[in-house]
């Protein structure tokens, strides 16, 4: 048999155009599983998405897409709705919609968005995740929307996976926000099968999913880059539509004002890489330091680097001088210099005294001041933001042990017992950074012709080497920019821009 | 507008030069294209608005509805047809490799 050898498809980007796909054989490619350990990242590690709100792992993710569906493809949807149940085509689908593994009680949550038959005359956008199929419907939340799909009009579909924030079994969140044409959606459960299955009652799908950090292993594998994740189509079901200014964030949760504002009256915000009236989802966009959590007793003298937005680095060093945390002659973010060099005092005596102390320190007079914002969301945890947006802010921003004068050394048993995930002296750690991928450039590469996701990454062998598991999938991160392809889709010149 | 028309290849019916030639003309290739169940038959997308050489001529011509209908068969279904796809060992081989904390 004839072995085909992977090829890749030169196309131009968005621009002013959409994408046909004929709902036969016609999807696009985001492109992953690519087989590259140079191009690794956690960014779409879907479990993050779907966890309960206030987990450190939760990370919130959201979609764009503008579409225009013929009517023939609605009248098919409804047609088969009403004959088999079904009724039921995609706009994208994350590959982990479709997998099982390891029996009844793992499933991979894949990130879904859909068109679908509620009822016998109508079709609505439904978003969920876990599988999709008629096997496994346990092991899937799928919601629709309340606006009904309008044959041969463009429309902008917004999703936002926001986190849970109520498993239980009968007031079960899934955690989805769904915008059509910037209207807020109810949503309403689905089932494909056409009837009440009853997978709203069998959640949470996993305790792995709700609690517990990620698993390296996972993390680090290639094929959660977008790992079959293709738009309109799954597996043997295409979806007949056009298909323009499609975007992605990653640890962005889009709002009613984002959602206004790139809908723009209809006329398709032309540039969401930076921000534009109520649209914030730009790469302006302020980096926050979550969930550092201290217990224990830092290691005296210990030191942490704080890099803010513009660049500025300053030491912040722990002095222990027991219970009263009160290290002689210096204040807390007073200046110290001594014969290693100079830092910026943090007193503590305990996890509670050292993260109100470390507070107190990065706003004190040799501190960082107004740049990092320090809050705290329990007393032995900080938060810090940057007060300096912008992309080489935070691609920037990071905080690392150091030892003083001798550079970064992670290697260091005294910074690393004070910073380390794992040592139980310090806990949390760094999360990554709000990006966007937006598959209608600018494009990354200007001599490259086909459609690339403009991608953000952080550059973690130099910012945040080794220090916590999210930063662990980042190794060697570059920008992701790996080029969607377009399977036998076409180009047209039709655009959102008609509802004005 | 392109319009489109679809035709079905038979693989083993032709030689590779043959399948070049095919695909050369159509629209999507034979990587991405969609395929029967054992893999014997593609899909190909042929444009309407360009000339194709002889060897088209035998091969029957679908319209958009008729290709729906007969890729609606049971030798067309239940077909995961990506080859970009990653398969379910990868997924089982990254499963046993979690660790108990982790998932």
């Amino acid at each position: 048999m004839r072995v085909f050898a992977p090829r890749s498809r030169r196309t131009p980007s968005f621009s002013g155009r959409s994408v046909l796909l004929d709902g036969v054989s016609d999807y696009i490619d985001l492109q992953g599983g690519t087989i590259d350990t140079s191009i690794r990242s956690s960014v779409f590690w879907r479990p993050s998405r779907n966890r309960v709100k206030t987990s450190p792992f939760f990370r919130p993710a959201s979609w764009m897409f503008w579409i225009k569906v013929p009517a023939a493809e609605l009248t098919a949807i409804k047609l088969e709705r009403t004959n088999t149940g079904e009724g039921i085509r995609p706009i994208i689908k994350e590959q982990g919609a479709d997998f099982t593994s390891g029996g009844d009680g793992y499933t991979w949550p894949g990130n879904h968005i859909w068109l679908v038959g509620a009822g016998t005359d109508q079709v609505r956008v439904a978003a969920g995740w876990g599988r999709q199929g008629n096997a496994t419907v346990a092991k899937r939340i799928l919601r629709y929307g309340s606006t009904n799909v309008q044959a041969d009009t463009w429309m902008q579909i917004c999703v936002a996976w926001t986190g849970t924030t109520d498993q239980d079994t009968v007031n079960y969140d899934p955690g989805i926000n769904m915008w059509i044409n910037s209207y807020a959606q109810t949503m309403t459960a689905f089932y494909p099968d056409g009837t009440d299955s009853g997978e709203l009652t069998t959640f949470p799908l996993n305790s792995g999913y709700t609690s517990g950090p990620p698993a390296t292993t996972i993390e680090a594998s290639n094929f959660n880059i977008f790992a079959g994740c293709n738009i309109g189509r799954n597996l043997n079901n295409h979806t007949n539509m056009y298909i323009s200014e499609c975007a992605f964030w990653e640890n962005y949760e889009l709002t009613n004002d984002d959602v206004t504002a790139l809908y723009n009256s209809g006329d398709a915000l032309a540039d969401i890489t930076t921000n534009s009236g109520n649209y914030t989802g730009g790469d302006d966009i302020a980096a926050t330091i979550n969930n550092l959590t201290f217990s224990g007793n830092p290691y005296n003298n210990g030191i942490f680097r704080v890099t803010d937005a513009a660049g500025t680095a300053k030491d912040y060093r722990f002095y222990s001088d027991g219970a009263t945390g009160t290290p002689s002659g210096y204040a807390n973010g007073e200046s110290v210099t001594d014969s290693s060099g100079t830092s910026v005092a943090v007193h503590f005596n305990g996890a509670n005294g050292t993260s109100a102390n470390f507070a107190a320190a990065l706003t004190g007079s040799a501190g960082h001041g107004g740049t990092i914002i320090p809050s705290h969301p329990t007393s032995a945890s900080i938060r810090l933001t940057q007060q300096t947006a912008g992309p080489t802010g935070n691609v920037k921003w990071g905080i690392r042990p150091y030892v003083l004068g001798s550079g970064q050394d992670e290697t260091n048993s005294s910074a690393t017992t004070i910073f380390s995930r794992f040592s139980g002296s310090f806990t949390g750690g760094t999360q990554p950074l709000a990006q966007w991928w937006k598959f209608n450039g600018p494009a990354t590469d200007a001599t490259d012709n086909r459609l690339q996701a403009s991608g953000k990454a952080v550059d973690s062998s130099t910012e945040f080497p080794n220090t916590s598991y999210w930063q662990y999938a980042w190794t060697s991160a570059s920008l992701n920019t790996e080029p969607a392809l377009i399977m036998g889709g076409t180009w047209t010149t039709d655009f959102p821009t008609e509802l004005i | 507008m392109t319009k489109f028309e679809y035709i079905i290849i038979t693989i083993g019916n032709y030689t590779q030069a043959q399948l070049n030639e095919f695909e050369s003309h159509c629209s999507n290739l034979f990587d991405y294209a969609r395929y029967n169940k054992d893999k014997t038959k593609y899909l190909l997308k042929l444009p309407l608005n360009k000339p194709t050489p002889e060897s088209f001529t035998p091969l029957t011509r679908y319209n958009s509805n008729e290709i729906l209908t007969l890729l609606s068969s049971n030798e067309w279904q239940s077909v995961d047809s990506s080859s970009s796809d990653v398969s379910i060992a990868d997924i089982d081989a990254a499963d046993a490799a979690r660790t108990p904390d982790g998932e």
